[in-house]
């Protein structure tokens, strides 16, 4: 299930992927003034707020649906795009599609509706979301566990970095015990492993839930 | 009971990414939690809590309001910018 919002409108659009829809919700009272069916599973929406166009990608059939957003219906549909997911940036009219199986993402112009470029990521291009103002296109590479940072100039990788935290003994919840006296990093079991200490405080290794 | 020497660090399987604040601040989703990503160094900041296997992340700049998908129990939990900020 995923969604996007038009801030202009304040309109939020979920994809129904069960379903083969799209649900149109009104931001200000939070319920559903309309649902567009589809003819397959929709697994990613974007929009563009200055057009009004809604983008809804069909992974199985390799298709980007458009939607007009003043009349809720479908104008147009892009094949070939291969996309799991989409994003748009509004300031230059582009649609960015992750395509999870091939790592690459592709650019399409929303003007014309072609596809423009291909720009290699990394694997698993799951997501991605658009900085207008920056002309920047994150993506999420599932695979890789990466984060790809995009120039929308160059349509070139700038930057690609893996997710940290800066303090991981902040989330040891379920934990009665807290860093430096366990190593922060919860199992799947929420408990962390704790420290153990020799003679003179001499760290000596973690015990606790086997990995 | 096993003797590990030091510490794992998480492995993130990001899926879905919404920008927050523009320049500084993104979203990422990895189906079981979704934390803040502070884009000047790449650290993760604290999860928002009380979703079920949130999927999709959108963010409204206007309103300040932040959406998320969950998948199991077909809803859109919708957030407050305030406070988000200081979450990193």
């Amino acid at each position: 299930m995923y969604l996007a919002v038009n801030p202009a409108t304040n309109r939020i659009y979920v994809c129904n992927s069960i379903s083969n829809s799209v649900s149109v919700i009104d931001g200000s009272s939070n319920t559903v003034v309309a649902t567009v069916p589809l003819s397959a599973s929709p697994d990613g929406i974007d929009v563009n707020p200055t057009t009004n166009m809604i983008y809804v990608a069909l992974f199985l059939t390799g298709e980007v649906v458009v939607i007009d957003g003043s009349s809720i219906t479908i104008v147009t549909t892009i094949k070939g795009v291969d996309a799991f997911r989409v994003a748009v940036d509004a300031a230059t009219n582009r649609i960015y599609g992750p395509q999870f199986l091939s790592t690459n993402v592709s650019v399409n112009d929303g003007a014309s509706n072609t596809i423009i470029a291909s720009i290699p990521v990394g694997k698993g291009s799951a997501g991605a979301a658009t900085d207008s103002a920056a002309n920047l296109i994150y993506v999420t590479n599932n695979t890789s566990g990466t984060i790809s940072v995009i120039d929308g100039s160059t349509n070139t990788v700038t930057n690609t970095f893996t997710p940290a935290i800066l303090d991981p003994g902040r989330d040891c919840a379920r934990h009665d015990i807290q860093p430096p006296l366990c190593d922060g990093w919860p199992e799947p079991s929420g408990l962390c492993r704790e420290r153990i200490d020799g003679e003179n405080g001499v760290h000596q290794g973690w015990q606790g839930a086997l990995l | 009971m096993v003797f590990i020497k030091g510490g794992k660090a998480p492995f993130f399987e990001p899926l879905s990414v919404a920008v927050l604040q523009p320049g500084k601040t993104v979203l990422m989703s990895d189906a079981i939690n979704v934390w803040p990503i502070n884009e000047t160094n790449n650290t993760v900041g604290v999860r928002l809590k009380g979703l079920t296997s949130p999927i999709g992340i959108a963010v409204n700049q206007v309103t300040q309001k932040i959406y998320v998908a969950c998948n199991v129990n077909n809803t859109v939990t919708v957030f407050s910018y305030q406070g988000l900020t200081q979450l990193l």
